[in-house]
């Protein structure tokens, strides 16, 4: 996988499959026509290389992550994504569980599916969970790639980094050679790898050889140390913000990429922060997909024009950005810009210095009320920085077979279930005991657990 | 000594496993395992994390394992 080529009519296929999610125009998209039309005469295998390398790692993860990227798909005909979802789309793409090898259903002319994303947009070049190989070999593949200056990725997190005991709670991978002494090692990462001599033959090479233990904290820094490391791509609330495994009371020291690597260790990366648990396949695609426009220059500013840097303010007082994608066209946004945007009656902003209403719930466009469960812990009324709020009332999940096709139709509080506000910094523990009333004061929780090295 | 096997990691599961295997020669001249670790290297303390919880949050977190 690692030099599939696309062809300069699927690029523009592709583009104008994810034209809506990405927050594309008409204009943007014949730009990107006339631009290929000007440029040199049309080379069949354009761009010559894949747009994205990732190496992707994954620490405290439970791959409920990949899991929601799997059911990914964008539909061309629908005009407005957001409005139109629950009628139009269609899924293309199920998985066998056993096996996690795709089947493809038929696919619509036009339609584009997670197989296609990844044959033809990225290349996966390092993942535990979806390469074809274990051991040494996939790790001497990514230590040549590492070594070659050319060589430029984003590094997708997945899951917690665990930093307590030397972050020894989540070991990553074991690689031959002493990576310390290797030139741009970040000396802060020194401590969360073991370093060892082995005494006996390993893998057919004779004893007496240096080998590495890499914790995922020290995997992070080491891979995103890397001046070739373009940008990192936090996949899902653990990643982005610490989540579950950080949780009150939690032992293992979890931290999210953002304060792990900017603030404990003041790496300045660029850090897209894709949260929710899991995250909807649409805001992945779509974040991951202005990443690589954005960085290979084709929309330039589609991402940097639309980071959402509002601060939020942790335990300590302390305030950093959040840097989530929003997309560009206020009826595609990944996640909602306008956090004016209401489905909840209850919404502190309808009534504000009046009691709660407690009456209404708009559940979806199709079903709009419905009882309030504020009282039963839903999170939905809770809006604007640093809460974030996601598009799931219009996008919606679960695809299911209907007559017309896949269909998502459905999410948590149109199923009568609370919305836990799972894409929000502070979760699990500010909206915990989940089925109580959330407390309306959230700076008593913490917000990025533990910020003490902060 | 014998040759020894260290898959780490191991592709295509969820979490993180490590494979240590020795391997000695055999009488009959072929390779035999003569012992085999697993190693589970994830550890996310969700034991910690419930204690002391309402009884209902469960419900929610445990869906993250």
């Amino acid at each position: 996988m690692t030099s599939i080529k696309i062809t300069r009519r699927q690029f523009l296929k592709w583009l104008s499959a994810s034209a809506a999610a990405l927050g594309l125009s008409q204009t943007d998209l014949l730009k990107v026509e006339k631009a290929l039309a000007l440029g040199p005469p049309p080379d069949p295998n354009f761009p010559v290389a894949p747009l994205g390398r990732v190496i992707w790692i994954a620490g405290a993860a439970c791959s409920g992550c990949p899991t929601s990227l799997l059911n990914y798909i964008a539909d061309t005909a629908d005009p407005d994504p957001v409005l139109n979802a629950i009628g139009n789309n269609a899924l293309s793409l199920w998985f066998d569980v056993e096996t996690l090898y795709p089947v493809n259903f038929p696919v619509a002319p036009g339609d584009i599916d997670i197989a296609e994303v990844v044959l033809e947009i990225i290349t996966i070049d390092y993942s535990q969970i979806v390469m074809a190989t274990s051991g040494d070999v996939p790790n001497n593949y990514l230590l040549s790639l590492l070594a070659d200056p050319n060589y430029k990725y984003v590094l997708l997190v997945e899951g917690t980094i665990q930093t307590a005991a030397n972050g020894k709670y989540c070991r990553i991978l074991d690689v031959p050679g002493d990576l310390t002494s290797l030139p741009g090692w970040p000396a802060a990462a020194t401590p969360y790898v073991d370093v060892y001599t082995t005494t006996d033959a390993t893998n057919g090479v004779p004893a007496g050889q240096q080998r590495t233990d890499v914790t995922m904290a020290g995997g992070t820094l080491w891979l995103a140390s890397n001046p070739n490391c373009l940008a990192v791509v936090t996949l899902g609330t653990c990643a982005a913000y610490g989540g579950v495994p950080a949780a009150k009371k939690g032992v293992t020291g979890g931290k999210g990429t953002y304060e792990w690597l900017n603030c404990v260790n003041d790496m300045g990366k660029l850090i897209l922060n894709i949260p929710g648990c899991p995250p909807n396949s649409d805001w992945v695609i779509a974040s991951v997909g202005a990443a690589l426009l954005e960085l290979n220059n084709v929309i330039p500013g589609i991402l940097f024009n639309n980071l959402d840097t509002t601060g939020a303010l942790c335990v300590t007082g302390v305030t950093v950005p959040r840097n989530t994608y929003i997309g560009a066209n206020p009826n595609a946004e990944i996640f909602h810009k306008n956090h004016g945007y209401v489905f909840c009656n209850d919404d502190p902003r309808r009534d504000e210095g009046s009691a709660p209403t407690l009456l209404l719930c708009q559940r979806s466009a199709s079903q709009p009320k419905g009882k309030c469960m504020k009282q039963k812990g839903c999170n939905g009324w809770l809006a604007g920085p640093p809460h974030i709020r996601p598009d799931c009332p219009t996008r919606m999940w679960n695809p299911i077979e209907t007559p017309g096709g896949l269909v998502k139709n459905n999410w948590c509080v149109l199923n009568n279930m609370p919305c836990q506000g799972c894409a929000s910094p502070g979760f699990p523990d500010y909206c915990s005991p989940f089925y109580e009333q959330t407390k309306e004061s959230w700076k008593g929780y913490s917000y990025i657990r533990p910020l003490k090295a902060c | 000594m014998g040759n020894k096997i260290l898959i780490h990691p191991v592709n295509r599961m969820e979490g993180h496993l490590t494979i240590d295997a020795q391997t000695a020669v055999a009488e009959s001249g072929g390779v035999r395992v003569t012992d085999a670790s697993l190693k589970g290297e994830l550890y996310r303390g969700f034991e910690q994390i419930l204690m002391n919880r309402d009884p209902r949050d469960p419900m929610v977190l445990c869906q993250r394992i």
